[in-house]
């Protein structure tokens, strides 16, 4: 300890009087460092500890699968659930929630609260405590007690100027009287942020009855006593038993357990983990580099190393006084890294539109925890030994009588070392093809992304959604005159162009199937129902989008509830289900309704899933029905505007809603192109971090050329000499120096090339519209870091030009 | 203390071998203050690395203190080196990023020594050579002199039995240089045995034995 003290202290010392040396190798380890620091606080907020409940390993998500239908990750029926809570043994608690807003009502203006609706157990499920008042009893799931609520810590201080009588509190919601039990501790936003409000789901008789229509998402503590396995096991007998009891609904239905840390990760997980592969390419170019550094600089302190090999001390103390100095250079060069990251996750936070980011588990967390702290200062100790630990092991090699000969060359090269220098380059250049190739592939996909035409017009149109209250509006005829109002209203507006309303806006992360079969042809066996994407609009949705009519109409006022039923398709649906027939005419049964519908039109298709979801997901056959004959009361307002910032509506547009009823609030107010950006967005900050990591591989990568090749012309200096005294031109000077190094370089690629192969087909799951081993891509890469590499080699051959030969022969 | 028993020494070059020391034998007995004196390239540094153990790469007898160093492996060579001797250059080799006191310390901070005792150490040795002044300059800061007192300091500073000292005085000037022979006479005559490589008939009159070598052979040995 008092040894090592003493060599940090020497150390110190040592790199304080090499400022150049020091400075380059700390900001290269920063560089590295810092990456994988940011990253890595990334996986730790998203994927590692995305939640800070008790216990949170025992917490369990469960779905429904349906291995013939192609998910393994579905929601749950009410009925499926009901008979999975009173039937469990292994499971401490287990509840259901769902989605739900809440108008809020109280004060001067109505706003929509986002929140769920949630079984009894939810809350003892995660293992979290009301912080004031309670949470829900568990007759709160009876119809007629369940006007009851728990709020966030936010929405009290908020709303509620932290009122300290809040428990017990009556404020209207929803159009009925609510009382708040409880305030939940600060932070706490499950199912996903912004989460405010939480309310008993209640189970009426349909619900207990249908297995249907799957909606809710199941979570539950396992009991201590019991494994995972043995949680499955006992599930999966259940749904046996309900398969056999109710073929029609359950049959191929299996469930799937999993950790809800699992269930909740699966969105950034792929990113996170080739984002960790390239900052560790990044790291290891940056541990080359300085490894480079340190071996240049090892030959020019040979001396002082065989100086203390010949004071007694062994290659081991030699060894340690080294790989303090590089533990000490990677400590520097992780302080400077750690605040880097501080600086690039602020960046990353604000390339993430909060709208997206709130839906991705464990973001509020990002930033630096004593984890974070922890891994840098893990991995800096590593790269310090792991860049030392080669310089250390050939520079206590050191030929002790040479290295002390009186007016002898100061430093006498090792071909090990000339030989190790060049081998960390040909690395370096081939972990930069990777990364470089890496980045190209994801950048490349971005910009496909962003010139793919989703298959309406995104600009100038507005969107906000409007959740109408069930106790307000639960008649269907209130619902349809509400939106017809707002419809009418909001298209006399001066600047509107068309209006209409979806259920669900394309590439928003709300979605629909529905299942269906075609009339007059056979009934497919149950659990091999077809599914469609599932759209109700109102007539002027495709004009206010822009989406082309193909054949037949649009819907229009005939469309009324009592009229025949009708739907509309897209042309994938067309090809797909009546590939050599005419479409128009033929009738449809939609989910279980007893009712064809006759399909009166045929759209062009539109891309519906967000980028996000799975980018390799193509259009898919959509079916849209009229709002007039399905009165949904929660939809999006679609609204084409006149003028190029459509956002000016927004105002007007409240004022229209305000008319027709003066406590309901709008919200989620954005344009179609914000939709869309926030669709690529982990896309772009991808694509955004791989050019950053493949920037700093290929500054890295050329610093390192150039050292090498430029220290080989100071080494070369009195060969260079004979040879211009013997004739050489500058000309035969300059291409045996940039040869010596483009042939490191071209070697280099050729390995890159073969390991970009290889490695870019990882990324294959993320990339849009180019192939993992994309030519153009490939070759362009190579160009490029030939380019640079050649730059590198340059400066070093041009110097070596201007070799006076009667200094270098006198060169010692 | 030492016997030299047909020791070589040769490069490889080309087909054949390039003999640098032919057939050196010689007995150094302890209190001994040789001076080994010849032309350039007549071996005399190469002799020294030898018998200072910096040079594993010989053939023939040698025994230090009844060790067989022909048949010690590189760690053993090490370890009688760093228990038995202490080395002068003629070019010092301080360490230039280590002060005065720091480059003393640094023979006793490879021998496993507490750090009081190593500073009670270095105390002594600065006091006994007089640079206590001098402690906490950097070798840059010091004359020529002056850094080769240092160096001999920094020798002796673990007590060896044995200091070799190839040229001591070859970067001095004459005042400097005396200064520098008589502290080795002094040390010599305390116990140490001294054995240098000189090209000064002057310098090796400090000494009571001469070794001449020519061409790798010993010429003449007093």
């Amino acid at each position: 300890m008092r040894n090592l003290w003493q060599d940090m202290r020497y150390g110190m010392r040592t790199l304080w009087k090499n400022p150049g040396f020091t400075l380059v190798a700390v900001f290269a380890l920063a560089l590295g460092i810092g990456a994988n620091t940011t990253i890595f606080s990334a996986i730790n907020s998203l994927l590692l500890h995305p939640f800070s409940f008790r216990d949170a390993d025992r917490i369990m998500a469960i779905w429904e699968s349906n291995p013939q239908a192609g998910f393994k990750r579905g929601s749950v029926a009410t009925a499926n659930f009901l008979d999975m809570r009173s039937q469990n043994t292994v499971f401490e608690s287990i509840a259901a929630f769902t989605g739900r807003s809440f108008n809020l009502t109280e004060g001067d203006k109505p706003e929509r609260i986002e929140g769920a609706g949630v079984s009894p157990q939810f809350f003892s499920a995660l293992g979290v405590e009301a912080a004031a008042g309670r949470t829900f009893l568990p007759e709160e799931e009876q119809a007629g007690r369940d006007a009851v609520a728990v709020i966030s810590d936010s929405l009290w201080q908020r709303r509620f100027g932290r009122d300290q009588g809040i428990v017990g509190r009556v404020v209207p919601i929803n159009n009925r009287s609510f009382t708040i039990v409880g305030v939940m501790p600060v932070d706490f936003d499950f199912p996903r942020g912004g989460v405010e409000m939480w309310s008993p789901f209640v189970f009426d008789n349909d619900d207990m009855t249908d297995r249907a229509s799957h909606y809710l998402r199941v979570i539950a503590r396992l009991n201590p006593q019991v494994t995972m396995e043995q949680a499955q096991s006992d599930i999966n007998n259940l749904m046996r038993r309900l398969a056999e009891q109710y073929p029609e609904t359950n049959a191929g239905r299996g469930v799937l357990i999993e950790t809800l840390r699992e269930a909740n990760t699966g969105g950034p997980r792929p990113y996170l983990l080739i984002a960790l592969g390239a900052v560790g390419f990044v790291l290891l170019i940056a541990c080359a580099n300085v490894a480079n550094l340190l071996l240049l600089r090892a030959a020019a302190r040979q001396k002082e190393i065989a100086i203390r090999a010949a004071l007694g001390a062994s290659r081991w103390q030699l060894m340690r006084q080294m790989l303090t100095e590089s533990v000490l250079l990677a400590l520097l060069g992780g302080s400077l890294g750690l605040l880097l990251s501080v600086w690039a996750i602020d960046s990353i936070r604000a390339g993430m539109p909060p709208n997206f980011a709130r839906l991705i588990s464990g973001w509020k967390n990002l930033g630096i925890d004593w984890n974070v702290f922890g891994f840098t200062l893990l991995i800096s100790l590593a790269t310090g030994i792991i860049f030392g630990l080669v310089p250390a092991l050939l520079a206590s090699k050191t030929n002790l009588n040479e290295a002390l000969k009186e007016g002898g060359r100061s430093s006498t090269e090792g071909r090990s070392r000339n030989r190790t220098r060049s081998l960390l380059v040909i690395m370096e250049v081939a972990l930069s093809l990777v990364l470089l190739v890496g980045a190209g592939l994801m950048v490349r996909s971005f910009l496909r992304m962003m010139d793919t035409n989703p298959g309406f017009e995104a600009s100038n149109v507005l969107t906000m959604e409007i959740a109408l209250p069930r106790a307000k509006y639960s008649e269907d005829q209130q619902r349809r005159s509400f939106f017809r109002q707002l419809s009418q209203r909001i298209e006399a507006l001066p600047g509107v162009t068309a209006a209409g309303l979806v259920s669900q806006i394309p590439l928003g992360f709300d979605d629909s199937d529905t299942y269906f079969s075609v009339e007059g042809r056979p009934k497919p066996e149950p659990g091999n129902r077809p599914l469609a994407d599932f759209r109700i609009i109102s007539a002027d949705y495709f004009g206010a989008m822009r989406i082309p009519l193909r054949t037949g109409r649009t819907f229009t006022e005939r469309d009324a509830p009592d009229a025949p039923p009708v739907a509309i398709i897209s042309q994938a649906m067309a090809r797909g289900v009546f590939p050599n027939e005419e479409p128009l005419g033929k009738r449809l049964y939609v989910g279980d309704g007893e009712q064809a519908r006759e399909i009166v039109g045929v759209v062009g298709d539109i891309r519906h899933e967000p980028f996000s979801d799975d980018v390799t997901k193509q259009t898919e056959p959509t079916l849209y029905v009229p709002h007039a004959q399905i009165p949904r009361g929660s939809m999006v307002v679609v609204i084409r505007s006149g003028a190029s910032d459509p956002t000016q509506m927004t105002a007007a547009v409240q004022n229209e809603v305000q008319a027709v009823d003066k406590d309901q609030p709008i919200y989620n107010i954005r344009t179609m192109p914000q939709i869309i950006a926030e669709s690529m967005s982990p896309q772009r900050v991808s694509a955004f971090l791989f050019a950053g990591f493949a920037l700093i591989a290929l500054v890295l990568a050329s610093v390192g050329i150039y050292a090498v090749v430029s220290y080989s012309v100071a080494q070369r200096t009195h060969e260079i000499g004979i040879r211009m005294a013997l004739g050489a031109q500058a000309s035969d000077i300059f291409r045996l120096v940039v040869g010596q190094g483009m042939k490191l370089i071209l070697i280099g690629i050729t390995l890159g090339m073969i390991a970009a192969f290889a490695v870019t087909r990882l990324m294959a799951s993320i990339l849009y519209g180019v192939s993992a081993t994309d030519f153009v891509t490939f070759a362009a890469i190579s160009l490029l870091l030939s380019v640079v590499a050649l730059v590198a080699c340059y400066i070093p051959a041009r110097q070596a030009t201007k070799v006076d030969p009667m200094v270098a022969l006198r060169y010692e | 203390m030492i016997k030299l028993q047909n020791l070589e020494k040769a490069y490889e070059s080309g087909a054949g071998k390039t003999f640098v020391l032919r057939r050196i034998s010689m007995d150094i007995r302890e209190g001994e203050f040789v001076s080994i004196m010849g032309p350039s390239g007549s071996g005399k540094s190469t002799l020294l690395s030898i018998l200072g153990m910096l040079d594993g790469t010989w053939t023939g007898e040698y025994f230090f203190e009844e060790t067989a160093v022909h048949k010690a492996n590189p760690k053993q060579r090490a370890a009688l080196h760093k228990q038995y001797m202490g080395f002068v250059f003629q070019s010092y080799h301080l360490l230039d990023n280590l002060t005065v006191q720091e480059n003393l310390d640094i023979p006793l901070s490879y021998r496993d020594i507490n750090k009081r005792e190593r500073e009670s150490i270095v105390a002594d040795i600065l006091d006994r050579f007089q640079i206590v002044g001098k402690k906490d300059l950097y070798p840059n800061q010091l004359s020529g002199g002056q850094q080769q007192l240092v160096a001999v300091a920094r020798a002796v500073i673990a007590s060896p039995k044995l200091v070799l000292a190839d040229e001591p005085t070859g970067n001095l000037h004459s005042s400097q240089g005396k200064e520098i022979m008589e502290l080795f006479k002094r040390l010599n005559n305390e116990g140490t045995t001294i054995i240098q490589v000189t090209h000064s008939e002057q310098n090796a009159a400090y000494g009571n034995r001469v070794v001449q070598l020519a061409d790798g052979w010993i010429a003449n040995q007093s």
